[in-house]
């Protein structure tokens, strides 16, 4: 369906033109409007303006708006009245305008210098006016200096935060500037300025834009787009795929532009004529835009040629099945990885079908020259009617395929048969134990207890193994089938002084829990994880609980895949309080492993 | 090119002519400015610049003031007369001629006080300008300020001088269209002259086919900086002693073509002149004064010319550079009292100096177009803190 859209497209078009132009001194821009300033601004009419400012850019075009560090901003800048008859020098000034002022009595600043007019070197429509003409030179304040000298704080909604004026005085030889002036409202936003007062009128324009052939077409196809402006003004048609450009610029013809494209990609897209009018200041451009289908192209037909090498073999020997794919209509190779070739074996069916009965032999993707081969070697003796199935990996592409006729492989009886035998092997279930040095005929001894510095509290500490005695911690091997993991723990009881005293279980940690790895062994760096078992205080005889290594059981080792031999060393430490009566007290620390 | 009618007219050839010489009422009615107007003198050389700078120039150029400021830029002209001659008071004869000492308003409000008519009067009244009102904000000048007048400025509490160069001028020897001098006169030829060692034309070295007239030689006031200019050079033309000036040199105001023009022998008399105000007179700017309004349509001649070629002692002509400077205390550049209401910049910053921010009105192309409607090459240089002599 086609249709007709605004403008709006048109302006961001120009938009992204312009901004690749800001060298010429000004943007092209279409009249978009202001958002925050639509509208009349507060202080018009000026009783001070006699005409508008018209913007013009090098080319005699009409521009509503620029970058902010343009110098000049315009490079003509054009009274829409005669300010006083017989000046023939014009001045382009910048005004801040002040809620509560009236334009009187506004700041303001020359943006430029006086030049003459009329000038004969301005684009013919501007050099033939007699009207107010300043013309604009590199190194002319820019608005933003303007905005830098005169800065607006206005920040309300009172029609004058980010606005300033622009005026043009006339003056001449024996004559000082006018009081009067032409004068445009702009606004600043961002970086950017755009002219908000008076608002630029333009004459609308409207494109169509139809396709030959009509949509869909199938990928490939050349399809010609035809742009229709109205009225036929002079222009340029900028053809577009959504947002990507088709081609460059086609010049308008007596209200007509066309291009054509046989690339357009499988999908509905929206197709675009943007037309940008060559006379600025009088046209706007408008988008003719409408929706295309492009189908893909059907799937090629393939053909799948199958050999078999050698074609007679003893029963077991290793042969050679190969399939070649190519696309019947040209016999081209498919690509490697177009798709996958199934191998199966009819036996005794000629027919080259595939049925139940088809015993596939295997699978290969499509290698480079759309080969695909399968080495099997466990043919019986007999007749072995080859088949192969050709799947594409996308079937928009291509079409599945099966070899024409079924290749005989004949597999005869070997020379010597083979002699089958049965081997047997037992694979043991295994152990998981945990183990240490120490048992009750050679107890592991923290020493004697001592006072700590602040003399709080008693403490006594010992390596519980160690990097040169791993051995002495804690052993562990697991020679358990299966690849299977485990977690040790620990857990102690109080520790019997006799005659009822006794020192809280909860009071021993184990500290600096570290594996020791053995050279060779299955178990290395990074298969075990330590924990350390820690405590949070010192408790008397009777707290319950189950901190420190007390409780539990406590895990300070875990392996995920534990086959193998490991020590865990760390420190056993032991802290009492000060009540603790002196004497021999001893406990019994459990380690297990599941 | 514009027609342009030679009509000469020389004050002191009407003195002779027996008629009156002007009177003391001020040259026109002079804007009296408001407390915050920004107000420039300065001497003569410079005038014509900062007077189109601030109010626009007679081909059509807007001045800073076009732009409707609240506070305006107001410069007092060195002579008080609009065509830059001098004004003489009631009694003055052709030998005899005594100063107007002119007068102008500087603040609205004030007694007139004397006219400063020179660079160096103005550097003189700014430095007296001490009191908690500026009435002097600027001066312009051909003349930087000297170490001592920068070291009174510091006393002042200013900071000090700070000088901003806006053009470029040079000194030259200007005789009558029809005169007897050669075409040319070297700096050596011009201290003969001056210090009455040669007397006539044709005693000039190399001129023996000459004039036999006796050669007048004007100079400008000494507080002028094209006097000073002149001095200087022959000084140093004099291996650098100051010349003694013969009696026959008389004194005359500068870049007066009338000095020349009303000499009792024009084609004899030569004066140290500006370049740029010949170049102001050659553009048609000044009309017959005698033409009553809405005054002459035709342009005045100067009845001038430079004395450009190579002097008879095959030296090279006599020209000697200055510049075009505003001064004003460096005290001033850091108020954050903005000139215009709503605006960001200080009166120094608005007008004459801003570094790193937008160009100051007379460092602009509209600044720049005005200096060169006076006849001054623009050039400008924020100098800053800098002395001479």
């Amino acid at each position: 369906m086609n249709k007709i859209v605004s403008s709006d497209k048109f302006l961001r078009s120009l938009t992204t033109v312009a901004l690749a132009t800001v060298a010429t001194g000004a943007l092209a821009l279409g009249w978009a409007g202001s958002a925050a300033a639509a509208g009349t601004p507060p202080w018009e009419p000026d009783p001070g303006s006699v005409g508008a400012l018209i913007f013009y850019n090098a080319f005699g075009q009409q521009i509503t708006g620029g970058n902010i560090t343009d110098s000049p901003l315009a490079a003509y800048v054009q009274g829409a009245d005669t300010i006083r008859a017989g000046d023939s020098t014009a001045t382009l000034f910048g005004y801040l305008p002040v809620a509560g002022e009236t334009p009187a009595e506004w700041s303001g600043e020359a943006l430029s210098a006086s030049t003459t007019f009329p000038k004969p070197s301005a684009p013919s429509a501007l050099a033939s006016s007699s009207l107010p003409l300043v013309t604009g030179a590199s190194g002319d304040e820019t608005v933003s200096q303007l905005e830098a000298d005169f800065p607006n704080t206005d920040t309300s909604n009172d029609g004058y935060a980010g606005m300033y004026q622009l005026r043009v005085k006339t003056s001449g030889p024996d004559e000082s500037a006018t009081t009067k002036y032409d004068s445009a409202d702009i606004e600043i936003t961002g970086s950017t300025w755009s002219v908000v007062y008076p608002a630029p009128t333009l004459a609308a324009t409207t494109t169509s834009l139809v396709t030959v052939p009509a949509s869909p077409q199938q990928v490939g196809t050349s399809v010609a787009l035809n742009a229709t402006v109205s009225p036929a003004v002079a222009g340029t048609v900028q053809f577009e795929d959504g947002s990507a450009d088709i081609g460059t610029p086609v010049t308008v013809a007596a209200g007509a532009a066309s291009i054509s494209t046989s690339t357009l990609p499988v999908g509905t897209e929206t197709l675009n004529a943007v037309f940008a009018p060559a006379a600025f200041a009088a046209y706007s451009g408008s988008t003719g835009s409408t929706s295309f289908t492009v189908t893909p192209a059907p799937a090629a037909n393939t053909t799948t040629a199958l050999g078999v090498i050698p074609t007679t073999a003893a029963a077991d020997t290793a042969v050679t099945i190969s399939a070649a794919l190519t696309q019947t209509s040209n016999s081209s190779a498919l690509a490697s990885g177009a798709g996958r070739v199934a191998f199966y074996d009819d036996g005794t069916d000629a027919t080259g079908d595939i049925t139940s009965n088809s015993v596939l032999l295997g699978t290969v993707t499509l290698g480079s020259g759309g080969l695909a081969s399968l080495s099997y070697d466990s043919f019986a003796v007999g007749a072995h009617n080859l088949v192969a199935a050709f799947t594409p990996t996308d079937t928009s592409v291509y079409n599945s395929s099966t070899t024409a006729a079924a290749v005989l492989f004949t597999a005869t009886t070997p020379a010597v048969l083979p002699a089958s035998q049965t081997v047997d092997v037992n694979i043991p279930a295994g152990t998981l134990t945990v183990t240490t040095p120490y048992i009750s005929s050679n107890p592991f001894q923290l020493g004697t207890a001592v006072l700590n510095p602040a003399e709080s509290s008693f403490s006594a500490s010992a390596p519980f193994g160690s990097a040169g005695n791993p051995s002495n911690g804690v052993s562990i091997t697991d020679t358990r089938a299966g690849d299977q993991s485990w977690t040790a723990s620990a857990t102690v009881t109080d520790f019997d002084g006799g005659s009822g005293n006794v020192i809280n279980g909860q009071n021993l940690t184990f500290t600096g829990v570290t594996p020791s790895y053995i050279a060779g062994n299955a178990l290395q760096s990074g298969d075990v994880v330590t924990t350390n078992v820690t405590n949070s205080a010192i408790y008397g005889p009777t707290a319950a609980g189950s901190d420190g290594l007390k409780g539990g059981p406590h895990v300070f080792a875990t392996a995920g895949d534990g086959n193998g031999s490991v020590y865990v060393d760390g420190v056993l430490t032991l802290t009492a309080p000060t009540s603790t009566p002196a004497g021999v007290y001893t406990a019994t620390l459990t380690f297990t492993i599941v | 090119m514009k027609p342009r009618t030679t009509l000469r007219i020389g004050l002191v050839g009407l003195i002779a002519s027996g008629l009156t010489l002007m009177t003391a009422a001020p040259a026109w009615a002079d804007y009296a400015p408001q407390p915050g107007d920004v107000v420039g003198v300065g001497g003569d050389t410079p005038q014509f610049a900062l007077q189109f700078g601030a109010d626009g120039d007679y081909l059509g150029d807007a001045g800073f003031n076009a732009a409707g400021a609240y506070n305006r830029l107001v410069t007092f002209n060195a002579t008080a007369d609009a065509n830059g001659r001098s004004a003489y008071a009631q009694g003055s004869t052709e030998k005899n001629p005594v100063a107007l000492n002119p007068t102008d308003v500087l603040r609205a409000g004030t007694y007139p006080v004397q006219r400063v008519s020179s660079s160096g009067a103005s550097l003189t009244a700014l430095l007296a300008d001490k009191g908690a009102t500026e009435v002097i904000n600027f001066i312009f000048s051909s003349s930087e300020p000297t170490s001592a007048q920068q070291t009174t400025a510091g006393s002042n509490g200013w900071g000090y001088l700070h000088v901003v160069q806006i053009g470029k001028d040079s000194v030259e020897i200007a005789a009558d269209d029809t005169t007897n001098a050669p075409s040319g006169l070297s700096t050596a030829e011009l201290l003969g002259i001056y210090t009455g060692e040669y007397t006539t034309w044709n005693s000039l070295p190399g001129n023996s086919s000459g004039s036999g007239n006796t050669i007048i030689p004007l100079i400008p006031p000494s507080t002028s900086s094209i006097y000073k200019t002149f001095i200087a050079d022959l000084k140093t033309a004099n291996g650098g002693t100051a010349p003694t000036l013969a009696a026959s040199v008389q004194t005359v105001e500068q870049n007066d073509p009338t000095a020349v023009t009303g000499a009792s022998s024009p084609a004899d008399a030569i004066v140290p002149f500006s370049a740029a105000r010949l170049n102001l007179w050659n553009d048609d700017y000044f009309h017959n004064p005698a033409t009553s309004f809405p005054g002459s349509s035709s342009p005045l001649s100067p009845g001038v010319s430079l004395l450009t070629a190579t002097a008879p002692d095959a030296s090279s002509a006599y020209s000697s550079p200055i510049n075009d400077y505003i001064i004003f205390r460096q005290s001033d550049a850091s108020s954050t009292a903005a000139m215009e209401p709503g605006g960001a910049r200080n009166w120094v910053e608005t007008l004459f100096s801003n570094p790193g921010g937008s160009e100051p009105f007379f460092e602009k192309s509209a600044g720049e177009a005005l200096i060169a409607a006076s006849g001054v090459t623009p050039f400008y240089d924020d100098l800053g803190d800098v002395s001479s002599g």
